[in-house]
């Protein structure tokens, strides 16, 4: 780990410092490589507690950290460094599973990628989760309410008025974050399909008008009564939105 | 320091306490029947009118029983019985020995032969108690008479009633000591029903009597076990996960150094492996823990499920309906969902999903027009790991783990998964999901 700390240090010349907690070497010289190819500033450690050194010492501006690891658990120390409001982080798991991506999520992680994965993807969720630092939007646990309803941004969870579970796609939960994050106010198509695109979302290929009646169709009867069509403009949320905790 | 109180008893010296309690109090009041009962009066009857009837073949005021028989039954012959047979032969001017009677009950003729000490001289006409009386005829045949008695006689009522007082009166505290002691039995199957439900819930604490508490000690120990192996389950499937993930990242990571017009070939199998992890893993969790309960609108999953489908190139329609509202694991839903409707469109190019709601279950069919199964293979297919005979190639993807995990989920959630052959052909897998009734 020592030749990642030599590393000269000319941050002007970085497009962000990126610190790897693995406790897997390989993995560890793999990225900080991959990452220094693209421009980043890398260094590498081994566990949650040299970690906790590195941040004292040194500006951090991103942590990718594996979760499954020796000593303290990627978890804690997610959360822990959420907590303080240290770095962006990006949670790196070989579980993979749905609960266990919303456990990340909770736990304060702005981006989740599990294992394997390509320099491809990494390279693109650390572009995203420096940027949306840049934004200055901290990626906090938030939870929106309007007319009822609840909607869970870490979780992805929908919640009724009755308290019923509404299950979304991610083309839904991406139009609905948009819109309640930018409640009355009329968004032009191209406006929410560039702002979900922005997300990282991969899997939001269909045109902005389906995902929109599909989302109508979630939210039941009200639902055409919640989204308004503002012809040849775009849509517009109408209930006021509060960001409830 | 041992508790006394009732309640902590042994439920079996509860048990035997009430039966005492039970059996002495009815005792009680049965003695008081004895003592506070009139006597019964006896039967009073008179051996000229029953000389009278005899000889006329009827008695007037039809108190009396007449009969024929052609031999009498044996029966005891008292002396009272044989003084009374004299006196009546003497009465009908018959001989004594065609003359036969006999008394029965206990008391009535020790009555009778007080009066008749009382009155040595001149016996009286009066006989006392029941009575039969026979008298051999010429032909051979005996002439019998008796009195009718009647069944329902007041003493006799007066009996019933009271046992039947009785009995009013033990039932109630019998009936709330017995609640009472059954109490605790009906909080233990309450607590363990919840616990059953949710295995992370509270550990019983139970007070009561000495077997529940023994009973409630073993359950939380078994509680305690299960628990254990589903946390042995998790970390194992993490261990693998960890494992196996580690390598196959450090190969993708190493993609970029590879020449381009060979990435791909690399990138199948790395990726075709972790598919293949995935769905391992999905398996064991889902035949291992518990699944999370949620409200959750099965509609809206399956909406997702059919819409996700769509996009990836896939047909699949849900047919329209209400809400269907149910408690569950949305991830696992989602999962078991999808597994079906990705079967239907691997096999059959088309998935059909619809929700049926019925009292106590949910069910989910998905229906396709493909080429169906062989009617034995429709248990076989949630074996896991079978594929049908000329699938197991990576053409048609999947390791055969797709049913099987269906069916976990299933059983996770109180229900059962089945392949049925529909009579146009193709098939139709049908979940059913238990409904618990709102708690």
């Amino acid at each position: 780990m020592n030749q990642n700390r030599q590393l000269p240090r000319t941050p002007a010349d970085e497009l962000g410092r990126v610190l790897v907690v693995d406790d897997d070497p390989h993995i560890c010289a793999l990225i900080v490589e991959c990452l220094k190819r693209e421009g980043y500033g890398a260094t590498s450690v081994s566990s949650a507690r040299a970690m906790d050194r590195t941040i004292d010492s040194e500006p951090i501006d991103l942590i990718i950290l594996d979760i499954m690891m020796p000593g303290e658990d990627g978890l804690v120390a997610c959360a822990r460094v959420a907590e303080y409001g240290g770095p962006p982080v990006i949670l790196l798991s070989a579980l993979g599973t749905e609960d266990d991506r919303v456990a990340g999520l909770v736990a304060g992680a702005g981006h989740y990628l599990s294992k394997p994965c390509s320099p491809r993807e990494l390279l693109a969720t650390v572009q995203a989760a420096l940027r949306s630092q840049d934004r200055g939007g901290k990626l906090a646990r938030q939870t929106y309410a309007f007319d009822g309803w609840r909607l869970d941004a870490a979780t992805r969870e929908l919640l009724n008025p009755e308290g019923v579970r509404i299950d979304l796609t991610d083309g839904e939960f991406a139009v609905l974050r948009i819109f309640v994050e930018r409640p009355r106010r009329v968004l032009a198509r191209d406006s929410l399909l560039e702002a979900a695109r922005g997300r990282n979302c991969e899997s939001f290929d269909r045109a902005i008008d389906t995902q929109v009646s599909r989302l109508r169709r979630k939210l039941g009867a009200t639902g055409d009564t919640i989204i308004r069509t503002i012809r040849n403009e775009g849509y517009f949320f109408v209930p006021s939105v509060t960001g409830a905790s | 320091v041992r508790d006394w109180r009732p309640s902590r008893w042994p439920l079996f010296s509860q048990f035997f306490a009430i039966l005492l309690a039970t059996v002495m109090a009815v005792q009680l009041l049965n003695t008081a029947l004895l003592l506070f009962m009139p006597t019964p009066t006896a039967e009073v009857h008179s051996l000229k009118r029953i000389a009278t009837a005899l000889r006329n073949g009827t008695d007037s005021g039809e108190l009396y029983r007449l009969r024929y028989w052609t031999r009498l039954p044996p029966g005891p012959l008292t002396q009272h019985d044989l003084d009374l047979a004299n006196r009546f032969a003497r009465l009908l001017g018959v001989p004594a020995t065609r003359v036969r009677v006999r008394t029965e009950g206990r008391f009535a003729p020790e009555i009778g032969k007080a009066f008749e000490r009382a009155t040595p001289s001149d016996p009286p006409d009066t006989v006392f108690g029941p009575l039969i009386l026979a008298v051999l005829l010429p032909d051979g045949r005996w002439h019998s008479i008796q009195p009718i008695t009647g069944w329902w006689q007041p003493w006799r009522l007066q009996v019933m009633a009271w046992l039947v007082a009785t009995l009013v009166a033990i039932s109630l505290p019998a009936w709330l000591l017995t609640r009472r002691l059954m109490l605790p039995i009906r909080s233990f199957s309450r607590a363990a029903d919840r616990l059953g439900r949710n295995p992370e819930a509270e550990p019983l604490s139970l007070t009561g009597p000495v077997e529940l508490e023994v009973a409630a000690a073993a359950f939380n120990a078994m509680q305690t076990q299960i628990k254990r192996y589903v946390a042995d389950r998790t970390t194992m499937i993490a261990a693998i996960a960890h494992d196996l993930r580690t390598p196959l990242m450090r190969m993708s990571m190493l993609l970029d150094h590879i020449p381009a017009q060979n990435r791909a070939a690399l990138e199948a199998p790395i990726n075709e492996m972790d598919a293949r992890l995935t769905a391992v893993m999905s398996l064991v969790q889902n035949m291992t823990c518990p699944a999370s309960r949620q409200r959750v609108d099965l509609r809206s999953i399956a909406q997702s499920v059919a819409d996700d489908a769509e996009d990836t190139g896939g047909v699949a329609t849900l047919i329209d309906g209400p809400t269907v509202i149910m408690k569950g694991d949305p991830a696992a839903l989602k999962a078991m969902i999808f597994n079906l409707v990705e079967n239907a469109n691997r096999y059959a190019g088309e998935a059909i999903i619809e929700l049926l709601e019925q009292e106590k279950f949910v069910v989910v069919e998905v229906r396709d027009n493909g080429p169906g199964l062989e009617p034995d293979e429709l248990e076989q297919v949630f074996q896991p790991f079978y594929r049908g005979e000329g699938s197991r190639s990576s053409e048609t993807g999947g390791i055969g783990l797709g049913l099987a995990s269906v069916k976990a989920i299933c059983r996770a959630h109180g229900g059962d998964a089945q392949l049925v052959i529909r009579q146009t052909g193709g098939l139709v897998a049908r979940v059913t999901l238990a409904r618990p009734i709102a708690e």
